[in-house]
């Protein structure tokens, strides 16, 4: 519901009768991102001397990289929400805030499509940029 | 978007500085502000010099030295005089408080300032418009809604039970709790607020209130009720030591409890 479709009594807003849901998956998405960002910590701090070839060498391991993929999902997931609660709070006329929080979607999108593309491509031991990008 | 800054015809400006007398002793001063939208462009900042001396140890015993002495054009409420009555909550020292309560002792600031409500439209100086706020505790039914038939006598609960009351019945409708949250201030025609929500959960908190279901169902909204944050400015200024933020996180929890039912959306 949009707020030009959203309706009022005696001026209080009408319960839009959601909002629970979107509340419970904040708190999941943080929780679940707790262990998965101290990974993330102790992978770094592991593989550092490592070099180039050490981190490609990490990044064959199908638990690296299924938890790293994880970790980017779900902190995108968390990032759109978190931003949409910024937005909701802060912008107020309706079409700059459907275009905002649409940019900001998409971007998740394409963040984690390329993320995940690229650690696909790093898991099966190939070059990161496929043939003929980059150098 | 938000307004960061004052918009034009709200800056207040310098106004008139009311000098207290030559030998007057224990002077304090007191930065009021004064606007009557019918008369005034702008609003302004008065001064007031005041031999504490002269009047008792609150804010409103000056205020109303003030305008019994210096200048009855000044406009506040008050009636109580006893931090019950919730009339006289204003913006003190920059923070709201009931003046009735508040003794100008306790103001560290050399000048003490004293503005209306923060976010609120201003009827005349320290006089702020509540029909919103009123609006939004009529809108959560504040009054028991039970499936049971009228008892001959009065509706019994355990002590356990009226336990639970205690911190949410004292709620005196001031508002500085909502006037002084930046999510009030930002949304407040959508948004409830903390009062509204406190007051809603002493509702759903109450043994012989049977309404808890549709209470929550009307609150189950990402604006009226998820809009808290719990920035606590609401338990930090309550003149009554109340904390509507945890009767909001209250409230919350119960939204996902398993024991909840939804009930029919209304047409």
């Amino acid at each position: 519901m949009s707020r030009l479709t959203k309706s009022y009594v005696k001026g209080v807003k009408v319960s839009e009768r959601h909002g629970a849901g979107e509340w419970v998956q904040e708190r999941l998405s943080s929780l679940i991102l707790v262990p998965l960002t101290l990974w993330g910590l102790w992978s770094g701090w592991m593989m550092s001397g490592a070099g180039y070839d050490g981190a490609l060498e990490w990044f064959r391991s199908p638990v690296n990289a299924t938890l790293l993929a994880v970790t980017l999902l779900v902190s995108l997931w968390h990032m759109n929400m978190g931003l949409k609660v910024i937005v909701d709070d802060y912008i107020h006329k309706p079409a700059s805030r459907t275009a905002l929080l649409t940019v900001i979607g998409l971007l998740c999108v394409v963040i984690a499509a390329a993320g995940v593309f690229f650690i696909v491509r790093l898991a099966l031991g190939s070059a990161p940029l496929p043939a003929g990008f980059g150098a | 978007m938000v307004q960061l800054t004052l918009p034009k015809g709200s800056k207040p400006s310098k106004g008139k500085v009311h000098k207290a007398p030559e030998g007057a002793t224990n002077v304090k001063t007191y930065k009021v502000y004064r606007y009557d939208p019918e008369v005034d462009a702008d609003p302004r900042w008065d001064v007031y010099e005041v031999s504490a001396d002269d009047h008792g140890p609150m804010l409103l015993d000056a205020l109303i030295h003030i305008k019994n002495e210096i200048d009855p054009t000044l406009s506040f409420r008050r009636s109580c005089r006893e931090g019950i009555c919730g009339s006289c909550s204003m913006n003190i020292d920059g923070r709201n408080a009931l003046a009735c309560t508040k003794g100008w002792e306790e103001c560290s600031s050399s000048t003490i300032s004293i503005a209306p409500l923060p976010h609120q439209p201003v009827v005349k100086d320290l006089v702020t418009d509540l029909t919103l706020f009123y609006a939004q505790y009529d809108s959560i039914e504040p009054y028991l809604q039970s499936d049971e038939p009228d008892p001959e006598t009065e509706r019994l609960q355990t002590p356990e039970e009226r336990a639970k009351l205690d911190g949410l019945y004292e709620c005196i409708l001031c508002a500085c709790c909502s006037t002084s949250c930046p999510s009030y201030w930002w949304n407040q025609t959508e948004y409830l607020g903390p009062a509204a929500l406190l007051q809603s959960y002493r509702w759903i908190a109450d043994s012989r209130d049977d309404a808890t279901d549709k209470r929550l169902d009307d609150l189950e909204d990402p604006f009226k009720l998820y809009r808290c944050h719990t920035i606590m400015n609401c338990a930090q200024v309550c003149p009554k030591g109340l904390n509507p933020a945890k009767a909001i996180a209250e409230t919350k929890k119960l939204m996902v409890s398993p024991s909840r039912k939804k009930t029919e959306a209304a047409v």
